[in-house]
């Protein structure tokens, strides 16, 4: 029966995993390729997940449902904050503390955010009571959770369309474009801020998936979503800086070690083993486990 | 009509200091002008200015008497101002075959998208060969076909060539204009070229400018030029 | 000379605050200003690392719980030793764990090294928590000194903090800091240690951090893991010197007072618990926007242009 247990862990970590995977390749997507650093997407995650809990809970809708208008919604939303709030650190260089001056913006409007659904919300913890979130497919003695096969299902169906997308589409070729070389893209005539607030567009709308996902698998509180933002870009880092399938191997990683530590050792420490593992990567391996050549 | 004009521009990286002091000049409709001076006299920053790199801090800019200044780099190539960079040029993380589709961005060359391939492929054979490769690959001079090539593909009315020789072995240098003098003759468009090697710049060209610490101290036509003072000091100081 | 200047002022800032003390019963605002001035004294360690090695840490709270829980634990295991100088080894404790842990964290930059340091506030409070034998979550009561003593004790240390610093940055070790982090590679070439460099940035920062903590000991008289290692007192250790200007001495003085003066306006405004948030997150996104380097430098800048376009137009 233990090693039952166990199986069930694993299971349970890659779907919890799955979440930050999907926050990691919202980052990495920005950042590895046009240089943007965003502290905000745990916040527009949660920010999400608080809408799919207000629309189950006013109208009834299934929060699935509720993505197909929430997530345009959230393309626009991180298509203006880039155009309003990103685009004056667009031109400045990575010396000039370009990082710095966009997480402090992003990780200012994340507080924002987080204060919003403190006030509309309160901090006490909200779930969205779905009839499927306990529902369970049973193969001889394993049980897996629904939610977590979909979600990984989820991860993966992005990951192939994004991947799609980058390699043959006009859009897909012009981000490649624009993430070698911002000037020659421009001589090229691309527009390169048009294209980066499509792709901050992109990567709110996956943070959306994420946060529905977080939704259902766990009681939200606003406090979470910089919690989460940390933990996709753990992902990032474990993942090698950028390179999407590592990404998605690293946040898969991270859901892996909490539920391993819960299952073998206290809860309470999940957290701490997670970023003990991250500490001792900085020193045998600054540039990531799978890093992309 | 003038194609290209351009009025008392100012432009400088920093507030205080101006890399372009009050400079102005045309171009004629079908002309091939040169703009020559020696290292630093801001004729790279003119060039980033012309196409929207950089603001001008004053001064205007018109193409085909609209006004560009101001303007995205984007929305002046969608004009029709092309410009060869100095550096980059390239995407080295794109095949060649990527690298030229993607530069297909104006109405225009969307409609003229075969025949300005074929006509950089056959300018370029080298590139024909290795159209699946990445441009990461190419050599120097590889790559600066396909940064003309890039620009061909643009359809441009208005080609700006800047520095093709940098960092180019001297026969490279030499074949590369022999393929644009071919080139723009077929085109039949006006070019502002800009070039180290002054007598590359003025045999190509039929007017020049010279350009001194960002001011135009000289005009005149190619041949004329050649046996100024101010050529011959350039000449030397290069 | 300049430093002088610095002195004086200090000095008599600390004389007026005296008289304040002594002329008024203003017992809120002398311990609201003593409140401020235990954050003035960690942003300024912050400011060093984030300021003048331009590595921003988001883990702060961990020098300021080991300041404050050097002071506590003893006090919980009833031995009797003097506080100050328990808030003495306090900082020292929190430069040695920043020497040990400099070594990984250094060997990152950017937010790799950013969230290394959220890591180590979550992987420190979670130890806490677990642990009976540092009072998990209970925390710890010290019965301190009286207020009379603690609050001129915390300003003095405030003013001396700054002080230090500002002559610290003058120094031949502080000017290597700007050269780290302006021009690294050049910094390299004539021979600074870069890790070196920003090793001792980061312990003397961590000092002054954990100073301010075991001060908060003493002035609060209670330390526990979330007032301590929370990831609140990180994100207020760092805004402040964020907000008022980055590698500048007064604009961190200027921003952690704001911060914390905004805080409590916000707290009382929006009542709802977190609500707060919203008035401190505006502000970091709205001095981000208008000026990139903070409030102090921007207001400096601003100064210098005005000055700049009367003196033109008095030449025309």
């Amino acid at each position: 029966m233990e090693y039952t247990g166990l199986i069930q862990t694993i299971l349970g970590g890659v779907g919890v995993g799955s979440v930050y995977a999907l926050l990691g390749l919202a980052f990495a997507l920005v950042f590895g390729k046009l240089k943007i650093c965003s502290y905000m997407h745990g916040d527009l995650a949660i920010l999400a997940a608080y809408l799919g809990y207000f629309i189950f809970t006013s109208i009834g809708l299934d929060p699935f449902l509720s993505l197909i208008v929430l997530i345009p919604i959230f393309f626009f939303i991180g298509y203006y904050i880039q155009v309003i709030f990103m685009k004056p650190f667009m031109s400045m260089e990575i010396w000039q503390g370009r990082y710095q001056a966009q997480i402090m913006v992003t990780w200012g409007l994340g507080m924002c955010i987080m204060a919003i659904e403190f006030i509309i919300w309160s901090g006490t913890y909200r779930m969205i009571s779905v009839p499927y979130r306990n529902a369970t497919l049973n193969f001889s003695n394993l049980t897996v959770p629904v939610v977590h096969l979909l979600s990984l299902g989820a991860l993966l169906l992005i990951y192939l369309v994004l991947s799609l997308v980058l390699q043959k589409t006009d859009l897909g070729i012009s981000f490649r474009a624009c993430s070698v070389d911002r000037i020659t893209a421009m001589l090229t005539g691309i527009n390169y801020q048009k294209i980066c607030a499509i792709s901050f567009g992109i990567s709110s709308a996956i943070a959306v998936v994420a946060g529905t996902f977080y939704a259902l698998t766990h009681q939200i509180t606003p406090a979470v979503g910089l919690e989460l933002t940390f933990k996709g870009w753990v992902a990032v880092i474990i993942g090698g800086m950028g390179s999407l399938g590592g990404v998605i191997l690293a946040g898969l990683l991270v859901g892996l070690v909490e539920s391993l530590t819960s299952f073998f050792w206290i809860p309470a420490l999940k957290e701490a083993v997670l970023f003990v593992g991250l500490l001792l990567l900085l020193i045998f391996r600054p540039g990531g486990l799978f890093k992309a050549k | 009509m003038k194609i290209l004009e351009v009025n008392q521009l100012k432009t400088g990286y920093d507030p205080e200091v101006d890399v372009l002091r009050g400079l102005s000049f045309s171009i004629e409709e079908e002309e091939c002008v040169a703009m020559v001076g020696a290292n630093g006299a801001g004729k790279s920053t003119l060039m980033k200015t012309i196409s929207g790199i950089l603001k001008p801090k004053s001064g205007e800019i018109f193409y085909r008497g609209q006004r560009i200044d101001g303007m995205l780099p984007h929305e002046i190539v969608n004009l029709g101002i092309v410009q060869v960079p100095e550096e980059g040029g390239t995407f080295p993380n794109l095949t060649i075959e990527e690298n030229l589709m993607i530069s297909c961005r104006r109405k225009k060359a969307k409609m003229e998208r075969q025949k300005n391939l074929e006509l950089v492929y056959q300018s370029f054979p080298q590139l024909l060969a290795k159209k699946g490769q990445l441009a990461g690959s190419l050599s120097g001079g590889q790559r600066k076909m396909l940064s003309i090539g890039k620009a061909i593909m643009e359809s441009p009315e208005m080609l700006l060539l800047d520095d093709i020789s940098m960092g180019l072995a001297p026969k490279v240098v030499e074949d590369l204009y022999r393929m644009l003098k071919d080139l723009t003759l077929k085109m039949d468009i006006p070019v502002l070229i800009v070039e180290q090697i002054v007598e590359i710049a003025l045999d190509f060209a039929q007017r020049g400018y010279v350009m001194t610490q960002g001011e135009i101290v000289l005009e005149g036509s190619s041949a004329a030029l050649l046996d100024t003072e101010a050529v011959q000091k350039i000449y030397i100081g290069t | 000379m300049n430093l002088k200047k610095w002195v004086v002022s200090g000095v008599i800032a600390f004389i007026l605050y005296m008289l304040f003390l002594r002329l008024t019963d203003a017992g809120f605002i002398a311990n609201f200003i003593a409140y401020i001035s235990l954050f003035v004294i960690a942003g300024q360690g912050w400011n060093l690392l984030g300021g003048y090695i331009g590595e921003i840490s988001f883990g702060h709270a961990v020098f300021f719980g080991i300041g404050a829980y050097t002071v506590g634990l003893p006090v919980g295991y009833k031995l009797d030793i003097n506080l100050l100088l328990l808030v003495l080894l306090g900082a020292l404790m929190a430069g040695i764990f920043a020497l040990i842990i400099s070594y990984p964290l250094l060997r990152v930059q950017g937010f790799p090294f950013l969230v290394g340091t959220y890591g180590l506030g979550v992987v420190i409070r979670s130890i806490v928590v677990v642990t009976p034998a540092l009072f998990a979550t209970r925390g710890i009561f010290i019965s301190t000194y009286s207020k009379n003593f603690t609050y001129p004790l915390i300003i003095g240390f405030a003013i001396a903090v700054v002080i230090f610093v500002q002559w610290l940055v003058n120094q031949d070790l502080g000017l290597r800091f700007k050269a780290v982090r302006d021009v690294p590679t050049a910094a390299r070439m004539i021979g600074i240690n870069i890790y070196k460099t920003k090793a001792s940035a980061f312990v003397i920062g961590a000092m002054l951090t954990g100073l301010a903590g075991g001060l908060f000991a003493l002035y609060g008289g209670f330390v526990n893991p979330s007032a301590c290692f929370g990831d609140n007192t990180s994100i207020f250790i760092l805004l402040g010197p964020y907000i008022g200007g980055i590698g500048s001495v007064l604009g961190a003085l200027f921003g952690s007072t704001i911060v914390i003066i905004l805080q409590e306006v916000a707290r009382s405004v929006i009542t709802v618990n977190g609500g707060h948030y919203l008035m401190v997150g505006a502000l970091l996104v709205v001095v981000m926007m208008l000026s990139k380097e903070g409030i102090y430098p921007g207001i400096v800048k601003l100064v210098k242009k005005i000055k700049n376009a009367y003196q033109k137009r008095q030449g025309e």
